[in-house]
């Protein structure tokens, strides 16, 4: 019997012991180094994480710029939007109306971190490249990078040239941009996608169709619950890659050096063919001064000198309004309308602004243009981006202090909201419309400063 | 020495257990799992005097003298062919090499009570593909082990009747390496342990002792909740490294059911033979839903069928010439458990034929049993194509087993 006990017990024994390390043996499975910095190209995300200005948004049928090439059509009536905010919908309502984007537009591409700024060397790891002259642009551009943004910027000096297309590519990996770290800088799933050499498709005729085995499907379909909408992102991106093709995006960054294995991002886009009149305060696209009588607003592009002319009360109804807002905001409506007279430059490309007398020292003036000025090919300027935000009738900041419109800093934003509360009444006063003929909609410039003469 | 000794068996067996292993009956179950029961095509449910009996059927106990123990271990080796419908060249599975052990012990505590306690693998799934196959996003390397700690009671509540009742607690791993489609490349190893618990009941009837036996089991399922599972991504495409991060995963699965019946007969006094019919509810197999703290979930879809083997098996032997000899052979028709049009190369289930035979030794308190299983895969197509390729899976394996049994009157 003792026997048998103590038989029983060691059984017992044995099966402790082995419960006991039985269930230890989960497997280590290893683990990943920390994910390295990337170029981000995420169209899923809200708002999209792209590279900035970006041909996606140009509509090939229509040549103009359109957001439900992204999936994000804007609404007509954007007091009902709630993806975004009505400053924002207004001024994207703008950009819809051009068959390119603003000369002034910096360009930028997002990182997921910080990028070493000493790495981003113009014409190495930073290429851009102008499709119409044919040739990468290595002098010039100043490339940097935005901490507030996190994203990688390039600024021309001037206007980027109207009508012309420029490719941009960052180079990444083991030769390319490092990180603040000095780690390298990769692509992202994305851009991955697009440097397939193969249809993403396979050649599969509508998304119904698209074969589950397919490489680029099993891609898209592993972030995607619903097949259908995988199939659907995966035609978009086919789309995108195609149009990188038939743009010559990979040829001309392998001409330039870049080749596509070692490129992280690309992008490009279209600059507007409209002429126009440049204002980006802080930088010399701001009216001159040269003498006390004179204002000269410089023009970007061409312009037919027979349509520009000045606004005269009851006199004639020029697309060139003066206004001395001081006077007009203390009830002297005679001297609130000076008059003016207004021409082409040719030679300068400005419009010049001649007073009959000085201007008053210390008044603020304010000058808009109508887009009853065109160029010689009769195509009417366009507004820039700055003129557009002082004339939109929704708040450019928010009441925490912030930007309303994506890619306007707080501080720029706050300072553009004073000047377009500061005209807004102007704009909304009942008489302003049908004395002028200035709109809304058929502004191209608008600028309120109080002059000093820089000769 | 002797307990330093027992300690490195214990750690050298339980790493062996938990080695990756194949599977060997239908879908993912090893059934054969003792010498002699390997011998006799495991058709010993209403004949099987061995402490493996906690196993194929613990009522055996309640009739088995003294105190038993045994320990054994099985080794298993297999390779799978892959022929793809299209064009292609074969591919083979790295062959695989696996060594199970199996430890019992019973003893009756009274005249018509006995215990028994089981430490076995019944359940697992050992594979490994070449990494650069054409199916390697269904599958590059698949192993489920399971290790059960299986108490159990018998009672003789009749002469010739006795039941038992077991209690199963199973730990089982999981680690399946899977590659990424093509344009990411590189793959993904998920891995998780987890206990999943069932119960075990069977009952034999000895119409006519020793010459006319039946007996019925049943196995519970388990389910297998791996709660904590962990997920290591390794994209040979850099791009793709931010957005498949390691992160933890969940998943379960359930082992299924098991019903066996058997019949032992022995027509001459030195000759048994037995048959059983096990019908396995392979249906409790049939979607695995892979949840990733942030990568896209993930289905595996087995579609698993509830399928049946029969067992033919004899125990010959010769008292007079040679007291103790035991001769043994057997035959197993087994049922392919996963459709067609769900087959994958992670579990490449075919309808099998298998050949057993074997021998065992006994003397005084010791007795030695060793058999032996070819398990012939008839071509299994895989159809489907969601699964994994498309193609003709055909496998051989071959199982030996050795069983050492001491016993104490």
């Amino acid at each position: 019997m003792n026997c048998r006990h103590e038989n029983n017990l060691a059984v017992v024994r044995l099966g402790l012991v082995l419960t006991t390390l039985a269930a230890a043996c989960t497997p280590d499975v290893g683990s990943s180094p920390p994910a390295p910095t990337a170029m981000q190209f995420d169209l899923t995300s809200a708002p999209p994480r792209v590279p900035q200005p970006t041909a996606l948004l140009v509509n090939p049928a229509t040549g103009q710029i359109d957001f439900g090439q992204a999936g994000t059509p804007l609404p007509a009536d954007c007091t009902t939007t709630t993806a975004m905010t009505e400053a924002q919908c207004q001024f994207d309502q703008w950009l819809q109306t051009l068959n390119g984007f603003p000369s002034l537009s910096p360009a930028s591409a997002p990182a997921s971190a910080a990028l070493d700024p000493a790495t981003l060397t113009l014409g190495t790891n930073v290429v851009v490249f102008d499709l119409q002259g044919m040739a990468p642009v290595t002098t010039g551009l100043a490339t940097g990078f935005d901490a507030t943004s996190t994203s990688l910027t390039v600024t021309p000096p001037g206007p980027w040239t109207l009508g012309e297309f420029y490719w941009m590519g960052v180079r990444g990996y083991a030769n390319g941009v490092r990180d603040a770290a000095g780690g390298q800088v990769i692509g992202s799933p994305t851009m991955a996608l697009l440097k397939q050499d193969a249809a993403l498709t396979c050649d599969a005729t509508d998304p119904t169709q698209v074969d589950p085995h397919c490489p680029g499907y099993e891609v898209v379909a592993q972030g995607n619950p619903s097949p259908a909408v995988a199939a659907l992102q995966l035609f978009q991106l086919e789309a995108i890659r195609q149009a990188y093709l038939a743009g010559g995006g990979f040829d001309v960054m392998a001409a330039a050096g870049l080749p596509k294995d070692e490129l992280a991002v690309l992008w490009g886009f279209p600059i507007h063919t409209n002429s126009v009149p440049l204002l980006l305060p802080g930088t010399a696209a701001v009216p001159h001064v040269p003498a006390a009588g004179q204002i000269v607003v410089g023009v970007q592009g061409p312009v037919d000198p027979a349509t520009v002319s000045a606004f005269t009360v009851r006199v004639q109804n020029g697309p060139v309004v003066v206004m001395d807002l001081t006077a007009a905001a203390a009830g002297d409506l005679s001297a609130g309308f000076p008059p003016v007279g207004a021409a082409y430059l040719p030679t300068v490309g400005a419009i010049a602004i001649q007073f009959g007398a000085p201007i008053p020292a210390g008044h603020q003036i304010g000058l808009f243009f109508t887009n009853g000025i065109h160029s010689p090919d009769g195509a009417p300027l366009v507004a820039s981006p700055v003129s557009v935000l002082l004339r939109l009738t929704a708040p450019l900041v928010d009441s925490a202090g912030h930007s309303t419109v994506s890619g306007v800093a707080d501080a720029d934003a706050a300072a553009l909201e004073a000047g377009r509360q500061a005209l807004q009444p102007l704009f909304d006063n009942p008489i302003f419309t049908p004395l002028t003929g200035i709109t809304r909609a058929n502004l191209v410039y608008c600028y309120a400063f109080t002059p000093t003469v820089t000769p | 020495m002797t307990k330093t000794r027992a300690a490195l068996l214990v750690f050298a067996a339980l790493f062996a257990a938990l080695a990756a292993r194949p599977c060997l009956a239908g879908g993912f179950l090893i059934y054969d799992i003792s010498g002699s029961a390997i011998a006799r095509a495991s058709a010993v449910t209403a004949d099987d005097e061995e402490p493996a009996a906690v196993w194929f059927n613990p009522a055996n106990l309640a009739f088995m003298k003294g105190v038993s123990a045994s320990a054994g271990g099985l080794f298993i080796t297999t390779k799978t062919k892959f022929s793809p419908s299209g064009p292609g060249p074969d591919t083979s599975t790295n062959r695989g090499n696996f060594v199970l052990p199996e430890f019992f012990a019973n003893g009756r505590l009274t005249d018509h009570v006995a215990v028994g306690m089981g430490v076995f693998s019944t359940f697992g799934i050992g594979i490994s593909w070449p990494d650069d196959w054409e199916g390697r996003e269904s599958a590059i390397k698949a192993s489920l082990e399971t290790l059960t700690l299986n108490p159990t009671v018998s009672v003789l509540v009749h002469p010739q009747v006795a039941v038992a009742a077991g209690f199963d607690a199973v730990r089982s791993v999981v680690d399946f390496t899977n590659g990424l489609p093509a344009i990411i490349g590189g793959d993904v190893r998920l891995a998780g342990g987890t206990w999943g618990y069932g119960f075990n009941v069977g009952a034999l009837y000895k119409i006519s002792p020793d010459r006319l036996h039946v007996a019925l089991t049943y196995r519970s399922r388990v389910r297998l909740s791996f709660d904590d599972g962990r997920a290591h991504f390794s994209p040979a495409n850099p791009d793709f490294a931010p957005a498949l991060p390691d992160q933890g995963g969940s998943a379960a699965l359930t082992l299924p059911d098991i019903i066996t019946v058997g019949l032992m007969g022995r027509p001459r006094s030195n000759l048994a033979l037995s048959f059983d019919a096990n019908l396995v509810l392979w249906s409790a197999y049939d979607r695995i839903n892979i949840h990733f703290d942030s990568a896209p979930d993930r289905a595996i879809v087995p579609n698993g069928q509830n399928s049946f083997t029969l067992r033919a098996g004899a125990d010959w032997t010769l008292p007079e010439q040679c007291p103790g000899l035991h001769l043994r052979g057997g035959l197993i028709f087994d049922r392919n458990a996963m459709p067609s049009g769900n087959l994958g190369p992670g579990l490449p289930d075919a309808d099998r034929l298998d050949v057993a035979l074997g021998a065992g030794y006994g003397r005084g308190h010791f007795r030695g049993d060793l058999g032996y299983m070819l398990v012939v895969f008839l071509p299994a197509d895989a159809r489907g194509g969601t699964e994994g390729p498309v193609g003709t899976y055909n496998t051989i394996a071959h199982l030996l087993g050795l069983t050492l049994i001491a016993t104490w009157p």
